[in-house]
Protein backbone atom coordinates (compact mmCIF):
# COMPACT_ATOMS: atom_id res chain seq x y z
CA UNK A 1 0.00 0.00 0.00
CA UNK A 2 1.53 3.33 -1.02
CA UNK A 3 1.22 6.56 0.94
CA UNK A 4 -1.72 7.79 -1.12
CA UNK A 5 -3.62 4.55 -0.58
CA UNK A 6 -2.93 4.64 3.16
CA UNK A 7 -4.30 8.17 3.45
CA UNK A 8 -7.27 7.25 1.31
CA UNK A 9 -8.09 4.19 3.38
CA UNK A 10 -7.56 6.11 6.60
CA UNK A 11 -10.15 8.64 5.46
CA UNK A 12 -12.53 5.84 4.58
CA UNK A 13 -12.08 4.26 8.00
CA UNK A 14 -12.77 7.58 9.70
CA UNK A 15 -15.83 8.33 7.63
CA UNK A 16 -17.38 4.90 8.02
CA UNK A 17 -16.72 5.02 11.77
CA UNK A 18 -18.40 8.43 12.03
CA UNK A 19 -21.41 7.15 10.09
CA UNK A 20 -21.66 4.14 12.34
CA UNK A 21 -21.51 6.28 15.48
CA UNK A 22 -24.21 8.51 14.02
CA UNK A 23 -26.45 5.54 13.31
CA UNK A 24 -25.95 4.25 16.87
CA UNK A 25 -26.85 7.64 18.36
CA UNK A 26 -29.84 7.87 16.04
CA UNK A 27 -31.48 4.61 17.05
CA UNK A 28 -35.23 4.92 17.36
CA UNK A 29 -36.99 4.77 20.72
CA UNK A 30 -38.68 1.44 20.01
CA UNK A 31 -35.40 -0.32 19.31
CA UNK A 32 -33.76 1.25 22.37
CA UNK A 33 -36.66 0.09 24.50
CA UNK A 34 -36.44 -3.45 23.17
CA UNK A 35 -32.71 -3.49 23.83
CA UNK A 36 -33.32 -2.37 27.40
CA UNK A 37 -35.86 -5.17 27.84
CA UNK A 38 -33.34 -7.64 26.44
CA UNK A 39 -30.74 -6.39 28.93
CA UNK A 40 -33.15 -6.77 31.84
CA UNK A 41 -33.89 -10.32 30.73
CA UNK A 42 -30.16 -11.08 30.76
CA UNK A 43 -29.77 -9.57 34.23
CA UNK A 44 -32.76 -11.56 35.44
CA UNK A 45 -30.98 -14.64 34.14
CA UNK A 46 -27.95 -13.67 36.23
CA UNK A 47 -30.15 -13.21 39.31
CA UNK A 48 -31.76 -16.62 38.84
CA UNK A 49 -28.35 -18.23 38.53
CA UNK A 50 -26.99 -16.50 41.64
CA UNK A 51 -24.93 -18.97 43.64
CA UNK A 52 -26.67 -20.24 46.77
CA UNK A 53 -24.71 -20.55 50.02
CA UNK A 54 -23.30 -24.06 50.22
CA UNK A 55 -24.85 -26.34 52.82
CA UNK A 56 -21.56 -26.70 54.63
CA UNK A 57 -21.61 -22.97 55.25
CA UNK A 58 -24.84 -23.44 57.16
CA UNK A 59 -23.38 -26.11 59.46
CA UNK A 60 -21.38 -23.76 61.74
CA UNK A 61 -24.36 -21.47 62.21
CA UNK A 62 -26.47 -24.53 63.01
CA UNK A 63 -23.84 -25.60 65.50
CA UNK A 64 -23.86 -22.23 67.21
CA UNK A 65 -27.62 -22.32 67.46
CA UNK A 66 -27.56 -25.78 69.05
CA UNK A 67 -24.86 -24.65 71.45
CA UNK A 68 -26.91 -21.62 72.44
CA UNK A 69 -29.94 -23.84 73.13
CA UNK A 70 -27.76 -26.17 75.18
CA UNK A 71 -26.27 -23.28 77.14
CA UNK A 72 -29.73 -21.93 77.99
CA UNK A 73 -30.95 -25.41 78.90
CA UNK A 74 -28.01 -26.18 81.19
CA UNK A 75 -27.11 -22.70 82.37
CA UNK A 76 -30.28 -22.19 84.31
CA UNK A 77 -29.70 -25.26 86.52
CA UNK A 78 -28.01 -24.80 89.86
CA UNK A 79 -24.94 -26.91 90.22
CA UNK A 80 -24.31 -27.29 86.51
CA UNK A 81 -20.93 -28.74 85.80
CA UNK A 82 -18.62 -26.03 84.32
CA UNK A 83 -16.78 -28.78 82.48
CA UNK A 84 -19.76 -29.16 80.23
CA UNK A 85 -19.34 -25.55 79.10
CA UNK A 86 -15.63 -26.05 78.59
CA UNK A 87 -16.58 -28.76 76.14
CA UNK A 88 -18.75 -26.39 74.15
CA UNK A 89 -15.89 -25.44 71.87
CA UNK A 90 -15.60 -29.13 70.99
CA UNK A 91 -19.33 -29.30 70.38
CA UNK A 92 -19.43 -26.17 68.25
CA UNK A 93 -16.28 -26.94 66.32
CA UNK A 94 -16.63 -27.89 62.70
CA UNK A 95 -14.76 -31.16 63.18
CA UNK A 96 -17.70 -33.26 64.34
CA UNK A 97 -21.04 -31.75 63.51
CA UNK A 98 -22.80 -35.03 64.30
CA UNK A 99 -22.20 -34.37 68.00
CA UNK A 100 -24.79 -31.60 67.80
CA UNK A 101 -27.54 -33.84 66.66
CA UNK A 102 -28.39 -35.15 70.12
CA UNK A 103 -28.78 -32.25 72.50
CA UNK A 104 -30.78 -34.41 74.89
CA UNK A 105 -27.77 -36.64 75.42
CA UNK A 106 -25.72 -33.69 76.67
CA UNK A 107 -28.55 -32.70 78.97
CA UNK A 108 -28.58 -36.20 80.41
CA UNK A 109 -24.79 -36.08 80.73
CA UNK A 110 -25.06 -32.90 82.75
CA UNK A 111 -27.50 -34.58 85.14
CA UNK A 112 -25.26 -37.62 85.52
CA UNK A 113 -21.74 -36.21 85.85
CA UNK A 114 -20.31 -39.53 87.00
CA UNK A 115 -21.20 -41.06 83.69
CA UNK A 116 -18.59 -38.88 82.10
CA UNK A 117 -15.84 -40.16 84.45
CA UNK A 118 -13.73 -43.11 83.34
CA UNK A 119 -15.27 -46.20 84.81
CA UNK A 120 -18.26 -44.20 85.93
CA UNK A 121 -20.67 -46.33 83.89
CA UNK B 1 -32.35 -0.38 54.65
CA UNK B 2 -31.24 0.41 51.14
CA UNK B 3 -28.38 -1.66 49.75
CA UNK B 4 -25.29 0.50 49.46
CA UNK B 5 -23.05 -0.20 46.50
CA UNK B 6 -19.34 -0.31 47.01
CA UNK B 7 -17.60 -1.81 44.01
CA UNK B 8 -14.18 -1.62 45.62
CA UNK B 9 -14.86 -3.72 48.67
CA UNK B 10 -17.69 -6.19 48.35
CA UNK B 11 -18.36 -7.43 51.85
CA UNK B 12 -20.20 -10.68 51.23
CA UNK B 13 -21.26 -13.21 48.65
CA UNK B 14 -24.46 -11.21 48.20
CA UNK B 15 -22.49 -8.02 47.65
CA UNK B 16 -20.26 -9.74 45.11
CA UNK B 17 -23.32 -10.94 43.21
CA UNK B 18 -24.99 -7.54 43.29
CA UNK B 19 -21.81 -5.85 42.25
CA UNK B 20 -21.45 -8.33 39.41
CA UNK B 21 -25.00 -7.59 38.30
CA UNK B 22 -24.37 -3.88 38.35
CA UNK B 23 -21.14 -4.30 36.37
CA UNK B 24 -22.90 -6.49 33.81
CA UNK B 25 -25.73 -3.97 33.51
CA UNK B 26 -23.21 -1.21 32.90
CA UNK B 27 -21.35 -3.29 30.33
CA UNK B 28 -24.45 -4.36 28.43
CA UNK B 29 -25.97 -0.89 28.39
CA UNK B 30 -22.69 0.34 26.91
CA UNK B 31 -22.57 -2.18 24.07
CA UNK B 32 -26.19 -3.02 23.29
CA UNK B 33 -26.86 -0.29 20.72
CA UNK B 34 -23.58 -0.82 18.93
CA UNK B 35 -24.10 -4.58 18.96
CA UNK B 36 -27.57 -4.11 17.53
CA UNK B 37 -26.26 -1.92 14.70
CA UNK B 38 -23.55 -4.47 13.90
CA UNK B 39 -26.07 -7.31 13.91
CA UNK B 40 -28.50 -5.21 11.85
CA UNK B 41 -25.87 -4.51 9.21
CA UNK B 42 -24.97 -8.21 9.10
CA UNK B 43 -28.49 -9.68 8.88
CA UNK B 44 -30.36 -6.67 7.45
CA UNK B 45 -33.46 -7.32 9.50
CA UNK B 46 -34.54 -5.43 12.64
CA UNK B 47 -36.23 -8.27 14.52
CA UNK B 48 -33.56 -10.82 13.73
CA UNK B 49 -30.88 -8.37 14.84
CA UNK B 50 -32.70 -7.80 18.14
CA UNK B 51 -33.08 -11.53 18.69
CA UNK B 52 -29.39 -12.04 18.05
CA UNK B 53 -28.36 -9.31 20.50
CA UNK B 54 -30.76 -10.56 23.17
CA UNK B 55 -29.43 -14.09 22.80
CA UNK B 56 -25.84 -12.85 23.04
CA UNK B 57 -26.70 -10.96 26.24
CA UNK B 58 -28.36 -14.02 27.76
CA UNK B 59 -25.46 -16.27 26.86
CA UNK B 60 -22.97 -13.86 28.37
CA UNK B 61 -24.98 -13.61 31.61
CA UNK B 62 -25.55 -17.34 31.74
CA UNK B 63 -22.07 -18.62 31.01
CA UNK B 64 -19.49 -15.88 31.39
CA UNK B 65 -20.71 -13.37 33.96
CA UNK B 66 -18.35 -14.84 36.56
CA UNK B 67 -15.36 -14.08 34.33
CA UNK B 68 -13.37 -10.88 34.95
CA UNK B 69 -15.26 -7.98 33.39
CA UNK B 70 -12.35 -7.06 31.13
CA UNK B 71 -12.95 -10.35 29.30
CA UNK B 72 -16.62 -9.62 28.62
CA UNK B 73 -16.19 -7.47 25.53
CA UNK B 74 -14.36 -9.97 23.30
CA UNK B 75 -16.51 -12.79 24.72
CA UNK B 76 -19.70 -10.88 24.00
CA UNK B 77 -18.66 -10.10 20.45
CA UNK B 78 -17.61 -13.69 19.90
CA UNK B 79 -21.06 -14.86 20.97
CA UNK B 80 -22.65 -12.18 18.80
CA UNK B 81 -20.61 -13.22 15.77
CA UNK B 82 -21.46 -16.87 16.38
CA UNK B 83 -25.15 -16.01 16.48
CA UNK B 84 -24.83 -14.02 13.26
CA UNK B 85 -23.08 -17.03 11.72
CA UNK B 86 -25.95 -19.27 12.88
CA UNK B 87 -28.43 -16.87 11.34
CA UNK B 88 -26.58 -16.92 8.03
CA UNK B 89 -26.56 -20.70 7.96
CA UNK B 90 -30.28 -20.88 8.75
CA UNK B 91 -31.00 -18.24 6.16
CA UNK B 92 -29.05 -20.13 3.52
CA UNK B 93 -30.88 -23.33 4.41
CA UNK B 94 -34.26 -21.59 4.15
CA UNK B 95 -33.33 -20.13 0.78
CA UNK B 96 -32.38 -23.56 -0.52
CA UNK B 97 -35.52 -25.10 0.93
CA UNK B 98 -37.74 -22.41 -0.57
CA UNK B 99 -36.08 -22.88 -3.95
CA UNK B 100 -37.74 -26.30 -4.07
CA UNK B 101 -41.21 -24.82 -3.62
CA UNK B 102 -43.38 -24.17 -6.71
CA UNK B 103 -42.50 -20.84 -8.25
CA UNK B 104 -45.01 -18.01 -8.06
CA UNK B 105 -45.66 -15.49 -10.86
CA UNK B 106 -42.84 -13.23 -9.72
CA UNK B 107 -40.42 -15.92 -8.72
CA UNK B 108 -36.83 -15.00 -9.32
CA UNK B 109 -37.48 -11.31 -8.97
CA UNK B 110 -37.82 -11.22 -5.18
CA UNK B 111 -35.91 -12.66 -2.25
CA UNK B 112 -38.01 -15.58 -0.90
CA UNK B 113 -36.56 -15.19 2.59
CA UNK B 114 -37.47 -11.54 2.67
CA UNK B 115 -40.95 -12.39 1.43
CA UNK B 116 -41.30 -14.90 4.24
CA UNK B 117 -40.26 -12.35 6.84
CA UNK B 118 -42.56 -9.70 5.47
CA UNK B 119 -45.53 -12.04 5.40
CA UNK B 120 -45.02 -13.13 9.01
CA UNK B 121 -47.64 -11.90 11.50
CA UNK B 122 -45.20 -9.63 13.29
CA UNK B 123 -43.54 -8.45 10.08
CA UNK B 124 -45.60 -5.27 9.94
CA UNK B 125 -43.67 -2.11 9.22
CA UNK B 126 -42.17 -0.66 12.39
CA UNK B 127 -41.56 2.97 13.21
CA UNK B 128 -37.90 2.25 12.64
CA UNK B 129 -38.67 1.16 9.09
CA UNK B 130 -40.46 4.42 8.47
CA UNK B 131 -37.52 6.54 9.48
CA UNK B 132 -35.60 7.81 6.53
CA UNK B 133 -32.18 6.21 6.66
CA UNK B 134 -29.25 8.40 5.94
CA UNK B 135 -28.26 7.82 2.35
CA UNK B 136 -24.59 7.51 3.10
CA UNK B 137 -25.19 4.92 5.79
CA UNK B 138 -27.43 2.97 3.46
CA UNK B 139 -24.73 3.01 0.81
CA UNK B 140 -22.20 1.86 3.38
CA UNK B 141 -24.48 -0.92 4.61
CA UNK B 142 -24.91 -2.17 1.07
CA UNK B 143 -21.17 -2.14 0.55
CA UNK B 144 -20.61 -3.98 3.81
CA UNK B 145 -23.28 -6.53 2.92
CA UNK B 146 -21.43 -7.27 -0.30
CA UNK B 147 -18.25 -8.17 1.57
CA UNK B 148 -17.38 -11.79 2.38
CA UNK B 149 -18.58 -12.60 5.89
CA UNK B 150 -15.14 -12.75 7.50
CA UNK B 151 -14.08 -9.44 5.97
CA UNK B 152 -17.31 -7.87 7.16
CA UNK B 153 -16.72 -9.21 10.68
CA UNK B 154 -13.14 -7.97 10.80
CA UNK B 155 -14.07 -4.53 9.52
CA UNK B 156 -16.95 -3.99 11.93
CA UNK B 157 -15.16 -5.32 14.99
CA UNK B 158 -11.96 -3.41 14.30
CA UNK B 159 -13.28 -0.17 12.87
CA UNK B 160 -16.71 0.20 14.47
CA UNK B 161 -16.14 -1.50 17.80
CA UNK B 162 -12.52 -0.50 18.18
CA UNK B 163 -11.37 -3.96 19.22
CA UNK B 164 -7.64 -4.45 18.85
CA UNK B 165 -6.24 -7.21 16.67
CA UNK B 166 -5.96 -9.72 19.52
CA UNK B 167 -9.52 -9.04 20.74
CA UNK B 168 -10.86 -9.26 17.19
CA UNK B 169 -9.05 -12.57 16.70
CA UNK B 170 -10.64 -13.84 19.91
CA UNK B 171 -14.09 -12.65 18.84
CA UNK B 172 -13.73 -14.17 15.37
CA UNK B 173 -12.07 -17.36 16.56
CA UNK B 174 -9.10 -17.04 14.23
CA UNK B 175 -5.46 -15.97 14.28
CA UNK B 176 -4.29 -12.38 14.50
CA UNK B 177 -2.69 -12.76 11.06
CA UNK B 178 -6.06 -13.73 9.60
CA UNK B 179 -7.65 -10.67 11.18
CA UNK B 180 -5.09 -8.40 9.56
CA UNK B 181 -5.61 -10.04 6.18
CA UNK B 182 -9.42 -9.91 6.37
CA UNK B 183 -9.37 -6.32 7.56
CA UNK B 184 -6.97 -5.12 4.88
CA UNK B 185 -9.01 -6.80 2.15
CA UNK B 186 -12.21 -5.34 3.56
CA UNK B 187 -10.83 -1.80 3.56
CA UNK B 188 -9.63 -2.10 -0.01
CA UNK B 189 -12.87 -3.70 -1.19
CA UNK B 190 -14.89 -0.91 0.41
CA UNK B 191 -12.57 1.69 -1.02
CA UNK B 192 -13.00 0.22 -4.48
CA UNK B 193 -16.77 0.08 -4.11
CA UNK B 194 -17.36 3.41 -2.41
CA UNK B 195 -14.60 5.35 -4.12
CA UNK B 196 -16.85 6.76 -6.79
CA UNK B 197 -19.37 8.25 -4.43
CA UNK B 198 -17.07 9.10 -1.50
Amino acid sequence: MNEYDAQDCGALEERTRALFEHSVADLDARTRSRLTQARYAALEELRRRRPRPARWLLAPSGGLLAAAILAVFLGGRPGSDPAVFEDLDVVTGPEDIELLQDVEFYAWLAQHPTAAQPGGG
Amino acid sequence: MMQRWDADSPASLEDVTLDQARALDRFLSGVEKRAYRIARIAVRNDDDALDIVQDAMLQLARHYSARPSEQWRPLFYRILQNRIGDWRRRSKFRSRFLAWLPASGEAGERDPVRDLVESAPDGAPTPAQHIVVDEAMRTLEEALAALPHRQQQAFMLRNFEGLNVAQTASAMGCSEGSVKTHYSRAVHALRARLGEVW
